[in-house]
């Protein structure tokens, strides 16, 4: 069923100049009580040189999953069942060690929580240090000074004297810049930010959002960003990948999903944004909850909580196919008309 | 018995001591707060991480007293020395955490939870806890179910329900949906807004995203090291932010509208 999916909707294959990532038909599955449960069921994107794509889903939408099984880095009881991961025209799912030698080098991860993510017990300069000499032929002191030009070009003041501290001496702030200075060490063509501000206050998010923005847009990278943060999506993205129950079920540029979005869920997600103009109001929410994998049953994962598809034979018997609209990808039996009727701002 | 005014906090300081070496340093969390909720209102207080915040609700709900200054509800003091003032206000004053994931007993059944502050008080009657369970949205068929099997949203109505039970003057709301999915979000300020309105129950809704708060509270209160830099009507504060820092914090908010972009200096 996940190959029609991809088939249907599949851009032309990968060519050296083509997209940096290309993830086809991604299936991951977990251990249940009765045999195994699909959390991630055939995922296809692609992610073009230079550009923001943010994936943006409820949590166990299996954003993350489909991120981490592209890295490599599936937790322990999850496997890939199915799907090819191609980086810069090199299939990865083939071959572990090139994916090993590719990540943290070409490819680089900044993960949500930079308090779990540094080891507590070794100095901030020294872990940056390993990542540098991992992929880079360096001395120790060589390597010291590339990690001070790095937390110096995050904004770290006085970065030779803190790059001795340990991560309990910095703060949330800090701590999240200096994985995003170890991420971008050797100038990766990928960069995955898995909710790289979610643990930190605003003031300081807009700090390190300003951070990313300036390193990627010195060494060219693309990014995929995940995030449940609409707000961050509408300033950093240019496409956005919607992701419920384990599939993508909207794709489009970002001024496309904010105008005029075709999927029922994205329209809701965007309508229950509280934004700083409307206060008082009625806040308009999606009722219900997502489903449990295992009991994602037939149909529409969406169906139970769809304004539009709640009662349809359709919507209730076939999962929808993620199909090619003019101006992106939608898996819906009943895409929101265009142009939208209510376009939610 | 009831004043109009629910909660007066009036001049907290709360200062911690910590011994290096042979020096004693004093850290002012709280630095002198004065602030009041009154019946059926929702005062919003915002802040970032150390702004004092959480000291300032631990010290309303009586969970450590304040160094100087009062914690009044309905007039009864919260730290008061005589058992039953102190009783009377503690019981009034209600609270919602943050993580409905560690403040719900996940081995517990959603009955016992909710039922678990009123048998501590002897009030315990199964319609009681089945009108909670109503109040909050939550199936009854659901009440001998472990707090374990229930989704972030259910377990956060749990949370309310429980806090409701003793029907409140005054409920603490301490990032009551921030550990929650936007989709749930919605839901759960709907329903807290609903019940405002039912049972004329005061909030103190204590948040970082302004967003939230906006649409929750008509007055709001800002703060930062310990001190509130400002308060008044939550339309003034957030279209003519008279602090500098209230302005910080709102330039900082990302505007859900990819028209609006701030641009990325080079």
């Amino acid at each position: 069923m996940s190959a029609v999916t991809a088939a249907a909707a599949a851009p032309p294959a990968t060519r050296a100049d083509g997209p940096v990532l290309s993830v086809r038909d991604l299936v991951v599955c977990t251990h249940g009580p009765d045999g195994p449960v699909v959390l991630v069921d055939g995922v296809s994107l692609d992610v073009q040189p230079g550009e923001v794509l943010a994936l943006v889903g409820e949590s166990g939408s299996g954003k993350s999953l489909t991120m981490l099984a592209v890295m490599g880095l599936l937790p322990a009881g999850t496997w890939l069942e199915h799907g090819t991961v191609t980086f810069r025209g090199e299939d990865l799912t083939a071959d572990r060690c090139r994916l090993e030698r590719l990540r943290g080098d070409r490819l680089a991860m900044v993960f949500q929580d930079p308090m779990t993510t540094l080891n507590p017990v070794r100095r901030v300069g020294a872990q940056l240090a390993e990542t540098v000499r991992l992929h880079a032929r360096l001395t120790r002191r060589q390597a010291d000074e590339r990690v001070v030009e790095l937390l110096d070009a995050v904004g770290i003041p006085d970065p030779a004297a803190k790059a001795r501290d340990y991560p309990h001496q910095w703060s949330g702030g800090m701590r999240q810049r200096a994985l995003i200075a170890g991420a971008v060490a050797h100038g990766p063509d990928l960069l995955v930010a898995d909710e790289p501000t979610t643990a930190l206050d605003v003031t300081i998010q807009a700090q390190v959002m300003r951070v990313l923005a300036e390193r990627r847009a010195r060494t060219g990278a693309a990014m995929i960003l995940i995030t449940h943060d609409l707000g961050l999506v509408a300033q950093a993205a240019d496409r956005i990948a919607v992701m419920y129950a384990g599939r993508v079920v909207e794709e489009q540029d970002v001024l496309g999903v904010f105008d005029a979005p075709r999927h029922p869920y994205t329209r809701g997600l965007l309508a229950s944004v509280l934004s700083l103009g409307r206060d008082g109001e009625r806040a308009y929410a999606i009722t219900g909850q997502p489903p449990v994998p295992a009991e994602r049953g037939t149909g529409c994962a969406f169906r139970a909580r769809c304004d539009v598809g709640r009662d349809l034979a359709v919507c209730g018997e076939q999962v929808p196919t993620l199909l090619a609209t003019g101006q992106g990808r939608v898996a819906c039996h009943r895409p929101v008309p265009l142009p939208a009727p209510e376009v939610v701002r | 018995m009831s004043t109009a005014r629910v909660l007066d906090v009036v001049d907290v300081h709360r200062q911690f001591t910590r011994r290096s070496g042979l020096r004693r340093e004093t850290f002012a969390a709280v630095d002198g707060v004065s602030l009041h909720v009154d019946a059926g209102e929702t005062l919003g207080l915002v802040g970032e991480s150390g702004c004092g915040k959480s000291t300032l609700v631990r010290t309303v709900l009586g969970l450590h007293p304040p160094t100087s200054g009062r914690v009044l509800v309905d007039g009864a003091d919260v730290n008061a020395r005589a058992a039953g003032e102190r009783q009377r206000a503690r019981r009034d004053v209600q609270v919602v955490f943050q993580d409905p994931y560690s403040s719900v007993d996940p081995r517990a059944t959603a009955r016992q939870i909710v039922a678990e502050p009123l048998r501590i008080n002897q009030r315990y009657s199964a319609t009681r806890v089945q009108q909670l369970f109503d109040w909050v949205g939550l199936p009854w068929q659901y009440a001998d179910r472990r707090a374990a099997a229930f989704s972030g949203g259910q377990r956060q109505r749990l949370g309310i329900a429980r806090a409701l039970a003793l029907e409140p003057r005054l409920v603490v709301l301490d990032e009551p949906v921030s550990a929650l999915d936007v989709s749930i979000q919605a839901q759960i300020i709907n329903l807290l807004a609903d019940l405002q309105r039912e049972l004329h129950v005061s909030y103190l809704f204590v948040a970082h995203d302004l967003s939230v708060v906006r649409h929750v509270s008509r007055r709001v209160a800002v703060m930062r090291q310990g001190r509130i830099v400002e308060t008044g009507a939550t339309d003034r504060v957030f279209d003519s932010p008279q602090h500098a820092y209230t302005r910080t914090l709102l330039d900082a908010i990302p505007v859900p509208d990819p028209r609006r972009r701030v641009p990325v200096p080079a």
